[in-house]
């Protein structure tokens, strides 16, 4: 640490300023506007709001389909954030090699990342389409199935299928994160692993790993939360169906604000949502914490 | 449209302009009508932009800019115009539902001006009505489409050798003899989704039910809407295997591919086989929706809906833009642009020459002509009988989902019918009661 | 040796055939974008057209809105991305160079914007935008977009610069550098391929957001692509495939294409040894 001058201080929080007022702008009014409708009554369409305590919070926890929504949304999260770490990094991984066409490789494999979920989502659905998808006909062509499989509407293919478009979309970008660190761990040390003998693994495991380790515990923390809200993704996939198995709270916040008109109850989940949430990031923290003290 | 071929300066200038200003810039002293359409394929924005400058050739004072939305978003557009008064003058193609949530919660202005301008007479009753709270009009239907159609093959319907079915019963059995190697019998929406909420109204309509009684009371709870489930569990093994997804486009891709026998749609697919599939273009045609025996024919639909939204900027204008579109030579020519799909709202348009002055529509006459029959019949949750009043909480019902829920209860789920139905019912009085 | 290049030959095999899987999307976009209408459907589907035409792209370009739409989202995103990184670059630096009160409570504030689900900020977030004379335009999208991106670009730029020794920008202050000077010729260089993830992330973001644009912006000129695209051809789920399969072309390999000429940049710089420990 630079020594802490007062001038220096002033120039710090200088350089934070626009951060702060974006925030304050931008999202501090909305976050507490939300907290503030969860208590109430309110109708989308006319914002016309009536007091009425914890009575939004009561009915959710009543209601079963909130019940599993919240276990959907924890077998999406977790699934696909731990099938786009190993993926991401592996891929990140194979990338830093000597490989053919390198450039060419890694600009490909932005390519799901790249491409807006909206449309993303029309293209798996046609691939996966019980009909004429090509999906179900290159299996049935080889032979491995005799009739077409119905990806989307049966449970549980419909989670499994989101689970794995939902980690083809954002595992590009575990691997965008990983890579840049990759490229800035200084060679020397792995010429002085080499040295004393260490192995390939040894090396990935003495040194690779404990170097991504801070860029990682980031990547957890932000794809976690961002998978846990996604809403885009699951919703235009399967609208939660069949029945509700792979309604997610999202899209409970969704129906409620947008379909029901009910922003006050939709309000509540995403209330409920960000409690959640800062649970899993309070204990992020605590775990991080510790770690560095470790070390 | 901009000129692409700008000097970097002038693009930068360009860039500028557009990142910082908010507003239309728009010739001089001319009002700007702002139109909300989900109608936006490339045809039919080139039709817009004739109506259009026809209209403001006619009325120097205004332009007009069209905004378009998409069927699946409406909700967060329109309460965000709401929220923050940034509404356009003109909204169309929305559900005859939406319509009637917005009545609820009074954010319509008067349409009485445009339908007397228009001609009361010259609508279809049944069309006409659905917008009628309390003897005043709300919003009318510049044009419609039901859904409540079977379209068939053919061909295949003659290889098996069954006749184009005309109760449900017989459908059952034509479903059964055409469901054969990688053809599926019948296509229908078994989704959560505002196509198989649609079809359930219509199923619990033709198997003489209803959901909510003309005295008010919730008719769901009833032997029909079993008998409906029931059918439909029935059809289901005939079905695609993916059909407890299905939607609008699934429904439809599934016959123009050439992969269900049947299906319910409007008369999309004839510019979509004619364009995707030409070469069953020939063995393709339609008949009413089958009916339970014991009930009678019944035709459903959301309704495309024109109105004002209360706070436009420009009412007046609003009302002299919405009834150009009533006029016939913009009426036809936005048909055009999707021949067979979308019909007319209007005796005098239904019957005149020019309708069938396009190749399809010409080929498919009759077929054409049947969808406008039915089409004329076609009610929903908004006015389900004549005896019934104009129901307030149409939209909150169908916008719950709770008879799409119903129908994936059944075959989903398993869940017995009686006990599906109950639980809708449950649902529907409490919304009522709300 | 001869194990060496089979095994750089399997290497390069297996790394290819994953990539070759995971674009495979592109590949069907491709080629129905080049299928006429009534092949698109084709059974037993064609992965490479039995008729190619370049019909569709045509259609786009010449008969649709498609170029201002393109215009747009590249002005969105190229605005975005720079005021992402200004703002992040300066905080990040903030947060870990200096002591103030506050200073890890902010970094962990900022956080708290991702804990919303995006759906029920919406409404809030246009009442503010309009408030501040800014809806239907392309500036409210790109404060709105900054706004999403930030966050992450602080957290992962603090990670980077938090790695850059402190005793490096301390020599060059000693050789007699200003602050600025040692911050822009000593943690800028060592912050680079943080700052390109930074920019990766946040041109993607506003590339690809939906919601936010449709709702934000009504005119037509003033589209962004996915919003603009999505109303004009998916109507009802009514899709035109085609179409729709030249513009995701257009709008997903011209950017592939910068992007992989980026990460050239970037591996050049690095064979360079500038940055090698």
């Amino acid at each position: 640490m630079l020594e802490p001058q007062r001038r220096d201080q002033a120039l710090g929080m200088a350089l934070l300023a626009p951060t702060v007022l974006l925030f304050a702008l931008l999202i501090f009014y909305p976050v507490a506007q939300s907290l503030f409708l969860s208590l109430h009554r309110v109708s989308t369409l006319t914002l016309r709001t009536q007091w009425i305590g914890l009575a939004n919070f009561r009915a959710l926890f009543a209601d079963p389909a909130f019940r599993i929504s919240f276990i959907n949304t924890l077998i999406w999260t977790v699934s696909a954030v731990s099938l786009q770490l190993v993926l991401g990094v592996g891929v990140a991984l194979l990338l830093n090699g000597r490989l053919v066409g390198r450039s060419a490789a890694r600009g490909l494999l932005l390519f799901p990342y790249l491409l807006p979920t909206a449309v993303a989502v029309l293209v798996w659905r046609w691939l996966f389409n019980d009909l004429y998808g090509l999906i179900n006909y290159a299996l049935m062509s080889i032979g491995l199935i005799s009739a077409p499989v119905p990806w989307l509407s049966q449970s549980p293919n419909a989670m499994i299928t989101v689970i794995l478009v939902g980690t083809w979309k954002f595992f590009p970008f575990v691997v965008i994160a990983v890579l840049a660190r990759l490229q800035s761990i200084p060679e020397s040390l792995y010429e002085a692993a080499r040295i004393d003998g260490a192995g390939r693994w040894a090396q990935f495991w003495d040194i690779t790993l404990p170097q991504l380790a801070g860029v990682l515990s980031v990547v957890i923390l932000l794809r976690s939360i961002w998978d846990f809200k996604e809403f885009d993704l699951i919703y235009l996939m399967t609208g939660g169906g069949p029945g509700i198995s792979t309604q997610t709270l999202p899209i409970l916040v969704y129906r409620q604000a947008f379909q029901l008109l009910n922003f006050g109850r939709g309000a509540a989940v995403a209330v409920t949502m960000f409690g959640f949430m800062l649970l899993f990031f309070a204990v992020h923290v605590w775990v991080t914490r510790r770690r560095e003290v470790e070390a | 449209m901009s000129d692409l071929c700008v000097s970097r300066r002038g693009f930068v200038a360009a860039a500028v302009g557009a990142l910082a200003c908010p507003q239309i810039v728009r010739a001089q002293g001319r009002t700007t009508l702002r139109f909300w359409t989900s109608q936006g394929a490339p045809a039919q924005m080139a039709a817009w932009k004739d109506i259009f400058a026809r209209f403001e050739q006619a009325n120097p004072r205004f332009t007009v800019a069209i905004e378009l939305y998409s069927d699946d978003d409406i909700w967060p557009k329109l309460t965000a115009g709401f929220a923050a008064r940034n509404l356009p003058d003109l909204i169309s193609f929305v559900q005859a539902y939406t319509v009637a949530t917005l009545a609820n919660n009074d954010l319509l202005e008067p349409f009485d001006e445009v339908v007397k301008a228009v001609g009361e007479d010259d609508f279809f009753p049944g069309m006409r009505d659905i917008y009628k709270i309390d003897g005043r009009y709300v919003a009318a239907t510049l044009n419609n489409a039901t859904s409540s159609n079977l379209w068939y093959r053919k061909d295949l319907l003659g290889e098996a050798g069954v006749a184009p079915p005309k109760t449900w019963d017989e459908q059952l059995d034509a479903a059964r003899k055409l469901t054969k190697g990688d053809i599926y019998g019948n296509s229908l929406p078994y989704g959560r989704t505002s196509f198989a909420s649609t079809m359930m109204v219509n199923f619990i309509h033709q198997a003489g039910g209803m959901i909510v009684n003309p005295d008010g009371s919730v008719g769901l709870n009833s032997p029909a809407t079993v008998a409906a489930l029931e059918f439909l569990a029935d059809m289901f093994p005939f079905a695609p295997p993916g059909a407890t997804n299905y939607s609008w486009g699934e429904v439809l891709n599934s016959f123009v591919t050439g992969r269900a026998a049947m299906a319910p749609y409007t008369g999309r697919p004839i510019a979509i086989v004619a364009q995707q599939n030409p070469k069953i273009l020939d063995s393709i045609s339609v008949i009413p929706y089958p009916y339970r025996r014991e009930g009678h024919p019944a035709f459903d639909c959301p309704f495309n809906s024109l109105f004002i939204p209360k706070g436009a900027a420009n009412v007046g204008g609003a009302k002299l833009l919405a009834t150009a579109l009533f006029e016939k030579r913009n009426y036809i020519q936005f048909l055009h642009t999707t021949p067979g799909h979308i019909l007319p709202s209007l005796k005098s348009i239904s019957t005149s020459a020019e309708l069938f002055d396009q190749p399809l529509m010409q080929k498919f006459r009759p077929e054409i002509e049947l969808m406008m029959r039915s089409t004329a019949q076609a009610r929903n949750l908004v006015k389900e009988s004549d005896d019934s009043p104009y129901d307030l909480k149409a939209g909150d019902i169908f916008n719950s989902a709770a008879l799409s829920e119903m129908l994936q209860d059944v075959v989903v789920n398993k869940v017995p019918a009686k006990q599906a139905a109950a639980k809708a019912a449950d649902k529907v009085a409490e919304i009522l009661k709300a | 040796m001869r194990r060496g290049t089979v095994g750089f030959a399997l290497y390069n095999l297996l790394v290819w055939a994953l990539v070759l899987a995971v674009v495979f999307p592109l590949l069907w976009m491709i080629s129905t974008a080049l299928k006429p209408n009534d092949e698109t459907f084709a059974i037993p589907p064609t992965l490479i057209p039995a008729h190619p035409t370049l019909e569709q792209f045509r259609r786009l370009l010449v008969e649709t809105p498609f170029i201002t739409y393109f215009l747009n989202s590249v002005i969105v995103g190229v605005c975005t991305t720079l005021l992402v990184i200004v703002v992040a670059v300066a905080g990040a630096y903030g947060l870990v160079r200096f002591r103030f009160p506050g200073r890890t409570l902010i970094a962990h504030l900022v956080l708290f914007t991702y804990m919303l689900p995006a759906v029920v900020l919406l409404l809030p977030l246009y009442l503010t935008i309009s408030a501040i004379g800014l809806a239907n335009s392309l500036l409210g999208l790109v404060i709105a977009y900054t706004t999403f991106a930030l966050p992450f670009a602080l957290w992962l730029l603090r990670s980077f610069i938090a790695g850059i020794p402190v005793e490096l920008e301390q020599a060059a202050m000693i050789d007699g550098a200003g602050r600025i000077r040692a911050f822009i010729e000593v943690v800028l260089p060592q912050a680079l391929p943080g700052i390109i993830s930074t920019a990766l992330f946040s041109f993607v973001l506003s590339w690809n957001e939906y919601l936010y644009a449709l709702v934000f912006i009504n005119v037509d000129d003033r589209k962004t692509l996915p919003p603009g695209v999505l109303t004009m051809l998916n109507q009802n789920q009514n899709v035109e495939w085609a179409l729709l399969m030249a513009a995701s072309v257009l709008m997903s390999v011209p950017v592939l294409v910068c992007f992989a000429f980026l990460q050239k940049h970037l591996t050049r710089g690095f064979g360079a040894g500038s940055v090698k420990g």
